[in-house]
């Protein structure tokens, strides 16, 4: 996995956490769920499953997005 | 308290000595290119750079080739982590013959009665020629640590 991509999870989950609300609390366990699918994947080295690596990226950047909004509307709140 | 010091020079003598003898090989020049086809190239893959530029434009262009029937070039690629992107869908240099290949795996029912589940590798290939293909695939290749932003 490349090293920004996975500052990102990292910088997003953080804001999940501090959100900290049921729906983060989804993300932040699909955000690790999906890392370590794709760390196990990439660990196969030249026979990695490509199709598979390419739907688990497609899957990490719609989940960031969502994080991304859901961090969004937990700072729009009035606490 | 002379020969403390004598000691002291002495061991850092042996650690720089030590360190001297290790021998640092330059980086491969192929980690930092982006490679792909180019016409006029069949059966390869190219980098193209620029030596001089005159009013603007190149005055000394310089292609590197890469043959892809070449495998210790096949393996070198791999070694160094190169993906490919043909038409946005992420390929490999095939390690064993000349062209781009990709793995996905199919899940079946097998066992007693297809009770179980199995799944089997499926390698799909896309071979060296025809080149024109290639080229209008758009073919790029790279290492992805280099240039994490080259599509796929």
């Amino acid at each position: 996995m490349l090293a920004f991509i996975s500052a990102a999870i990292s910088a997003v989950t953080e804001g999940l956490k501090l959100a900290n609300t049921q729906a983060s609390r989804k993300y932040v366990d699909k955000l690790a769920t999906l890392k370590l699918k794709i760390l196990a994947e990439e660990d196969h080295g030249y026979y990695s499953d490509d199709a598979k690596l390419e739907s688990l990226y497609k899957e990490l950047k719609i989940i960031m997005e969502t994080a991304e909004h859901e961090i969004r509307l937990a700072q729009a709140q009035p606490s | 308290m002379k020969s403390a010091w004598l000691k002291l020079s002495l061991l850092s003598v042996v650690v720089t000595g030590g360190c001297a003898g290790v021998e640092i090989y330059p980086a491969h020049s192929l980690v930092d290119q982006i490679i792909m086809p180019r016409a006029g190239y069949d059966g390869k893959l190219t980098n193209r750079t620029c030596g001089a530029y005159k009013d603007g434009k190149c005055s000394d262009e310089k292609i590197q080739t890469y043959d892809l029937s070449d495998a210790l070039f096949r393996k070198t690629a791999n070694d160094l982590k190169f993906l490919c992107n043909v038409g946005g869908r992420r390929f490999k240099i095939c390690m064993d013959k000349p062209g781009f290949c990709r793995f996905s795996s199919e899940t079946y029912k097998c066992g007693f009665l297809g009770l179980a589940k199995c799944s089997k590798q499926i390698e799909e290939y896309l071979p060296a020629s025809p080149y024109q293909f290639l080229l209008d695939a758009k073919v790029k290749c790279s290492n992805k640590e280099n240039y994490p932003f080259e599509g796929l």
